[in-house]
């Protein structure tokens, strides 16, 4: 019994974590307009709303300290004085980030962090308020106003003064909005109910009790209004709600039936379709006081009252905000879904082995008359499997806006700290991205931006003096290109001075002068991706760039992205991430090494060319071949041919694109394409990086996947070797390259 | 009543290993075994088992065997370590052994002070001597060993950069 309780709280909570931390966002938008528009009622009254949003689900979850710190806000902002206070988007961000702390803190479930700094500003702006007279008389009138609606104050005080007043009764006091709602919902021909729920008081959690009835509800209608409002932090007994309905009574009765929970619910109709055409609709009790309460108020539409109009329509967000949860959208754990897509994983090995079992039996019987039904069978599986695999995959498939929303208010921040205004244009932030990718490109992303903002930017003087706006920009895009998502940061700044990356590094001893002289400018730019360049503190404050660029490399490795750099000096850089569509699946090539399996990413293959050996020569210790009018760097996989006749053997070239560089992949032969599952691989036992996961084949032959990046770099690393052909044997074994590898070079030499 | 110890037995080389029963998750036969590439001598490679990719270590290797004989009798051992399953390649392994409590004599303090300090007690079954392992050790113990030595190995990459520049030079 209990544990089911358990089990609602615990998804009830799930719910709060995740409305919050879309309030929050929203939250953080908001005050940043603000801050370009300060004293904008509007704005103002859309953050207290969400406050009081945020209160009312923290106060239904039981996050008392949460709800009570977002009230004292919401009564600062209702002061008249508070929007035109000009510290309200720096409050306003201060809230965000305490109420965020919070609820880190809940989740966690660790001591809530202290909202000290917060509390204070509040004070501060009550006290402002409390300076100017006029604003006062205001605010007592809105309490008094608030005290005649009773049960939407939630101060301790008047809660237990309503308990005593008999439940019925409450519901005379409709505020505009809801009747307005109301009154829609009847024209619309629906039913309009009278729900009274009885919460067990017993029960662990009296608050989620209505919670749970509220969600019930809403998914069966739309909930016009409730009594007790939302944002009680103690519990009622008894709870109100005005729903609209197609349903009927005792439908909606067995809805809000929630065991251990609720102990009683008493359906009444108020109103139907019929009864709404007539505005004194004469209805069965309660209601008849609220009609005729109503259309007197709504004759004197309260928009000369800025206040309680403000009161009046932040009421429904609550329900309205639940609803929606519940209405069309579904949260859904990402892991449930991950269990789905390895399912469906799974289901496609067992498509290539049916398949497999499919070819062998059409040898076998070539002329069977099965083998046609098998094949249709076999395509229409196929045909299914591909569409449920596209529909796993778009479930996973978020927009990048989510990830985008945070960036705005980060350049402020980071902007104010360097003294710089940046402005921050987002494009393509409707372009889906899988939600892990998106969840691990919010680092590496976040730190280029920081970085484009504090070094990327010039100084407004700098900026003038080199005929700039003094205002930088930074521009955030997301875009498709070919089977890729690209996300961009470009910044308008002073760009990367690659000669002093170039110097840096020879002085750091990470290459040579020489070697250095012999690199190419997009090689030099790479360099700031290596781990000791970018932690040199003097290179970030002569060019910019550097702290924690490793990181956003060994991040897009993983995720088996790349990332370039393009800068223009004195004209701002751009730093391109690409990144693959999805995790999971992918579209692979097989080849052979020394008789081994493995597998490379089709997307990455540019070419496949056939040639032999004689035609690849050897030129400063590497292999290049010459590919009509181009000249390919060769990585060799397997190892050298031995004996007189190999400069005939036939060989297969796989030119692949690694970012901007291409290169010929040397192999022995090919195995076709498939679609593979990728699977991890124990990272405790294998730490290799040149392979970034296997998969399983029909007939259960485990294939290595390669890790392209890493492949590249181990051979662009290699370049420095000194003896031998570079880049040789890297899938080799430790058996066959210890004793062989010395024969093979001899033999070569 | 004395209480039983259920021991798989296993062979390495010449010598009997033993580990609980408990810690096993299956015993079964060698696989075709997938090579991964620049993985530490020790590690064989990954196998299917049963749409599962487990990572595979030769015991043998690791306990310094030099000859490495491929029969049919050759087992792989497979152990859930860390949440995920690892495979143990060893020369045999049939017998579930029932060994007394009594039987068990604490490993000699030799064989704690090395590197290998996975072995938990000596069992007597049948005049014969048979060393009771720990597998989570033995495993966090090679774990260990192959960060180092990717750390090391690194390291020396690195060197070698500097190095090379000098012979370029």
């Amino acid at each position: 019994m209990s544990t089911g309780r358990d089990e609602r709280m615990a998804e009830l909570r799930e719910i709060f974590f995740e409305s919050a931390q879309e309030l929050l966002q929203a939250l953080n938008d908001e005050a940043l307009k603000l801050e370009k528009e300060p004293g904008d009622a509007e704005i103002v009254r859309t953050i207290r709303r969400i406050v009081h949003t945020l209160k009312g689900d923290a106060a239904a979850c039981g996050y008392r300290e949460l709800s009570e710190l977002a009230h004292d806000m919401e009564d600062v902002l209702a002061l008249q004085t508070a929007s035109a206070h000009t510290s309200l988007p720096q409050v306003a961000f201060t809230a965000a980030d305490v109420f965020g702390a919070i609820l880190t803190a809940y989740r966690r479930r660790v001591k809530v962090p202290s909202t000290e700094p917060l509390r204070k500003m509040i004070h501060a702006m009550a006290e402002y308020a409390g300076n100017v007279p006029a604003p006062k008389k205001k605010l007592a009138g809105n309490k008094t106003s608030r005290s005649k609606t009773p049960a939407t104050r939630d101060s301790a005080g008047n809660r237990r003064e309503e308990s005593r007043v008999p439940a019925r009764a409450r519901l005379a006091a409709w505020n505009e909005y809801e009747k307005l709602a109301i009154q829609k919902a009847l024209r619309q021909g629906k039913k309009l109910y009278h729900v009274l729920a009885d919460i067990d008081l017993d029960c662990g959690m009296p608050i989620a009790g209505r919670q749970l009835v509220q969600v019930a509800l809403s998914a069966i209608g739309e909930i016009l209004a409730i009594r007790p409002e939302a944002g009680a932090s103690q519990a009622e007994r008894l709870v109100e709600f005005a729903v609209a309905s197609d349903q009927t009574a005792e439908q909606i009765a067995a809805r809000c039936q929630v065991p251990t929970v609720i102990s009683k619910v008493t359906v009444g109709l108020i109103a139907d379709a019929t009864g709404a055409k007539d505005p004194n609709f004469a209805i069965p009790h309660p209601i008849a006081t609220f009609t005729s309460e109503s259309a007197a108020k709504l004759e004197h539409s309260p928009a000369s009252q800025p206040l309680s109009e403000s009161e009046d329509d932040q009421q429904p967000t609550t329900p309205s905000h639940m609803a929606s949860l519940a209405d069309n959208i579904l949260r859904v754990d990402a892991e449930r879904i991950d269990n789905v897509l390895n399912l469906v994983g799974e289901l496609i090995i067992g498509k290539s082995m049916l398949q497999q079992t499919l070819n062998d039996f059409a040898k076998r019987f070539p002329k069977d008359h099965m083998r046609g039904k098998f094949a249709d069978a076999m395509a229409l599986q196929g045909r299914v499997l591909n569409d449920l695999q596209r529909s796993v995959m778009k479930i996973r498939m978020v927009p990048v806006e989510q990830l985008f929303r945070r960036f705005p208010r980060l350049i402020r921040d980071v902007g104010r700290q360097c003294g710089k205004q940046v402005e921050l244009v987002i494009s393509g932030q409707h372009t889906d991205l899988d939600k892990s990718i998106l969840d691990a490109i919010a680092e590496p992303i976040t730190h280029l931006i920081r970085n484009a903002v504090s070094h990327g930017i010039e100084s407004a003087e700098e900026r003038q003096r080199a005929g700039k706006s003094p205002n930088g920009t930074i521009r955030l895009q997301a875009y498709h290109q070919a089977n890729q998502v690209v996300v961009e940061v470009r910044d308008d700044g002073q760009g990367i001075n690659a000669e002093r990356v170039k110097t840096r590094a020879v002085e750091q001893g990470m290459i040579t002068a020489e070697a250095a002289a012999q690199l190419s400018e997009s090689e030099i730019l790479d360099l700031i991706f290596q781990p000791g360049l970018s932690t040199a503190e003097q290179i970030t404050e002569v060019s910019g760039r550097g702290v924690g660029m490793d990181v956003v490399q060994s991040v897009l490795r993983r995720l088996k992205g790349t990332v370039e750099v393009e800068t223009n000096p004195g004209r701002g850089t751009a730093f391109r991430l690409k990144l693959p569509l999805t995790l999971a699946i992918i579209k692979a090539l097989l080849f052979r090494v020394e008789h081994r399996l493995y597998a490379i990413a089709l997307s990455s293959v540019a070419e496949i060319a056939r040639t032999i050996e004689s035609e690849i020569h050897q030129v400063d210790n590497r292999e290049i071949l010459q590919l009509r009018n181009q000249v390919l760097p060769m990585v060799r996989l397997g190892r050298l041919p031995v004996g007189a006749d190999h400069g005939s053997h036939k060989i297969f070239v796989l030119v692949i694109t690694s970012g901007d560089k291409k290169f010929g992949l040397i192999v022995d032969q090919l195995e076709g394409e498939q679609e593979l599952v990728i699977k991890a691989l124990d990272d405790h036992a294998i730490s290799t990086d040149l392979v970034s996961g296997a998969s399983i084949m029909g007939d259960g032959r485990v294939v290595m996947i390669l890790n392209l990046s890493a492949v590249v770099e181990h051979f662009s690393r290699s370049r420095f070797k000194s003896s031998g052909v570079l880049g040789s044997g890297m899938l080799l074994s430790h058996e066959e390259r210890s004793p062989l590898g010395p024969i093979d070079r001899g033999a070569q030499a | 009543m004395t209480r039983e110890l259920h021991i798989v037995g296993f062979k390495v080389g010449r010598e009997t290993y033993g580990v609980p029963i408990t810690s096993l998750h299956e015993i079964v036969r060698v696989p075709e075994i997938t090579a991964v590439p620049d993985a530490p001598e020790y590690m064989e490679g990954v196998i299917n088992l049963r749409g599962k990719i487990v990572s595979v270590i030769d015991l043998r290797k690791k306990f310094g065997e030099k000859q490495l004989a491929v029969n049919r009798r050759n087992r792989i051992l497979v152990v859930e370590w860390n949440g995920r399953l690892s495979g143990l390649i060893v020369d045999s392994a049939s017998e579930v052994l029932k060994i007394p409590a009594g039987d068990v004599e604490p490993a000699p303090a030799v064989l704690q002070e090395g590197g290998l300090n996975c072995v938990t007690g000596l069992g007597k079954f049948g005049g014969r001597l048979i060393v009771l392992l720990d597998m989570n050790k033995l495993l966090e113990h090679s774990a260990v060993r192959q960060r180092n030595a990717a750390g090391e190995a690194k390291n020396i990459g690195t060197g070698k950069a500097e190095v090379r520049g000098a012979g370029v030079k």
